[in-house]
């Protein structure tokens, strides 16, 4: 019979693991506490722990910079303000990603009844600011001309997401933005399993349709 | 017909590609489906298009949060605090604020705190008095002698002084609250060889004063207050900070009444050194109309009435063109442990050196005032000297990143 000479490693990286993710969910439960008795420091601890994944999921629901801090102050405040009614039924951070959304979605409606819309061409000439957050795009392309190539499709594929109605953009964005589970995603749209699944796989097809002239 | 079965057909490929993108698709399903896509290409693009989709979503690039956004959260949560009593009473508010404190402390009906009291809050003094009553049972030693507690109030303002009646402010002098936190630090940390840190910390109403004291510190290394995260920050102003460690408290006579608040057991033997000391600072944010006065007034009647204190002196200076007001107030042991009780301090391990610490989070705030809360002990006669201004105090003052700072410097 064969034996698994790694087996006693992997038992124990298990175990390890699952400990660590027990120990994890019992601090994130004393932060929990003490942020519901008013204590300042957890606040900032826990602003501290989740403000960089809030701030990208505002950056890619808003599309906008500025936006996506006011936003995430907002989430932070909201966050604050009703920490009280948080009964840990779910992780911390799919609630906070909940009052993202949420957030995000109340923004979309306001500026839509102020007659906001996005006014920005993808035949316009980049600014300088495009210019630099393109350099952000990693290269890992053999060729300068096909890095050229693959950062402007990235160009193009933020305007695209930005450009998809609220449903599929939150869900493409929690989904392989923020990479969320199926589960996850469920749980913070409140929405079921199957819907979630039909609506990504509808997103991802809008996109893609949008993408299809891109190399 | 056969266009019909092919578009079912292609459905069942289309199916199977999505599953296979998921991530869902079992080993057989997936031969299947690479098999299909040997054949026809137009599948084999879709899949394509959508790994390299996919792939990019996953690449588009992560923004750090800027440096200063979560001061600017911390700082709008703090306004909003405040902000939460405006809609009360004048009194109201007093009587939010310190609305938690026995009625009448052990004086009786005749101090009470102006302002209605809150339904159904009749059974909580009764328990506090069981509470001192068990504390003084505990240490019948300490309840016979007299601990010179002293409760300093700083009133930040900008209004002046006269507008505060007179009888209200005896024994004026001169006394900046962050010398009598420095003496205070020196002496709770002598007589071992430490290094105090003691920054002005600027805010939007004035400058506040803060200590850090490293255990164990080397002499001219990176000064790195380790202690202090949250109340560095501007927007964290309203933080109560008693951050000191609690062991080093322990080990140098710091007081029961620290460790009680924490929560930890303190060795018998030190239990004769207690005594503490509580700096309460008040920051009037902003141009105060009537000079503070309510405020004081306010306070006065929580400490002096409801707690037995009695004030000691009236200091006021002025420092960075802001008026400061500072109150001293000896309490009795009970009124100490119940302004503790109050105060809601909390213990916690501080991770970069393992210290066991007090923070505390003054629960109620006033639109009209933030409280800062510095908990600290030192043998009485000690206080004694140093809030009378009897220590010669000297400081070398410095700039660390950007601040400027004092170096207390403890032989």
């Amino acid at each position: 019979m064969a034996v698994n000479p790694l087996a006693g490693t992997q038992a124990a990286l298990g175990q390890s693991a699952e400990s660590d993710a027990m120990s994890a969910a019992a601090a994130e439960l004393a932060l929990i506490e003490r942020c519901k008795q008013g204590d300042a420091v957890a606040f900032d601890e826990l602003i501290s722990l989740h403000q960089d994944r809030i701030l990208n999921t505002a950056f890619r629901l808003m599309g906008n910079y500025d936006e996506a801090l006011d936003l995430t102050q907002e989430v932070f405040l909201n966050c604050f303000r009703k920490i009280g009614s948080f009964k840990g039924d779910s992780a911390l951070s799919t609630w906070l990603y909940r009052i993202t959304v949420n957030t995000a979605k109340n923004r979309w409606k306001y500026q839509q009844s102020r007659g906001f819309h996005k006014t920005s061409s993808l035949d316009a000439p980049m600014d300088a600011e495009d210019e630099e957050r393109l350099k952000q795009y990693p290269d890992g392309q053999p060729t300068p001309r096909k890095v050229a190539t693959d950062r402007e499709a990235m160009a193009y594929l933020e305007e695209h997401l930005a450009s998809l109605n609220e449903e599929h953009r939150e869900v493409l964005v929690l989904r392989y933005v923020e990479e969320l589970s199926y589960e996850e995603i469920a749980e913070i749209l409140r929405l079921s399993l199957g819907t979630v699944k039909s609506r990504i796989h509808r997103a991802r097809q809008e996109l893609r349709e949008l993408m299809k002239d891109v190399v | 017909m056969s266009s019909k079965g092919d578009k079912n057909s292609h459905a069942r490929w289309r199916s199977l590609l999505e599953k296979h993108i998921d991530g869902e698709l079992d080993a057989p399903g997936r031969m299947e489906l690479f098999a299909h896509l040997e054949e026809c290409e137009e599948c084999r693009e879709t899949l394509e298009a959508e790994e390299r989709l996919v792939d990019r979503l996953s690449r588009l690039p992560r923004l750090t949060a800027p440096s200063d956004l979560r001061a600017a959260i911390l700082r709008e949560a703090a306004r909003e605090r405040a902000e939460a009593l405006l809609p009360l009473t004048e009194d109201e508010r007093y009587s939010e604020l310190f609305d938690v404190l026995p009625a009448g402390g052990e004086g009786g009906e005749e101090a009470s705190v102006p302002g209605p009291r809150r339904q159904g809050a009749e059974s909580r003094p009764e328990k506090r008095f069981r509470s001192r009553r068990a504390w003084r049972r505990l240490s019948p030693r300490l309840a016979t002698a007299f601990l010179i507690v002293s409760v300093t109030l700083t009133v930040l303002t900008r209004g002046p002084l006269s507008r505060i009646p007179e009888a209200d402010l005896p024994g004026l002098g001169l006394q900046a609250p962050a010398r009598a936190m420095v003496q205070a630090a020196r002496r709770i940390f002598s007589p071992s060889p430490r290094q105090a840190v003691v920054e002005e910390l600027p805010s939007r109403s004035g400058t506040v004063a803060g200590i850090s004291v490293e255990k164990d510190r080397v002499p001219g290394a990176p000064l790195v207050p380790a202690a202090h995260t949250g109340y560095k920050e501007p927007g964290a102003r309203a933080l109560i900070s008693a951050e000191r460690g609690l062991d080093e408290a322990a080990r140098h006579g710091m007081g029961r009444l620290i460790s009680e608040a924490a929560g930890v057991p303190l060795p018998a033997e030190q239990e004769s050194m207690v005594a503490g000391a509580i700096v309460l600072q008040l920051e009037q944010p902003g141009e105060d109309p009537d000079g503070g006065k309510r405020l004081a007034a306010a306070l006065q009647q929580v400490l002096v009435n409801r707690l037995g204190g009695s004030i000691r002196k009236y200091e006021e200076s002025e420092r960075h063109g802001q008026r400061r007001r500072m109150f001293t107030v000896d309490l009795s042991e009970a009124g100490v442990s119940e302004l503790l009780r109050v105060l809601q301090p909390r213990r916690r391990v501080l991770p970069e050196n393992g210290a066991t610490t007090v923070t505390g989070w003054l629960q109620a705030s006033a639109a009209d005032a933030n409280i800062h809360l510095d908990l600290f002990a030192a043998p009485a006669e000690d206080f004694s000297r140093i809030l009378n201004g009897e220590q010669a105090l000297e400081i070398a003052a410095g700039r660390y990143n950007g601040k400027r700072i004092h170096l207390l410097l403890i032989e």
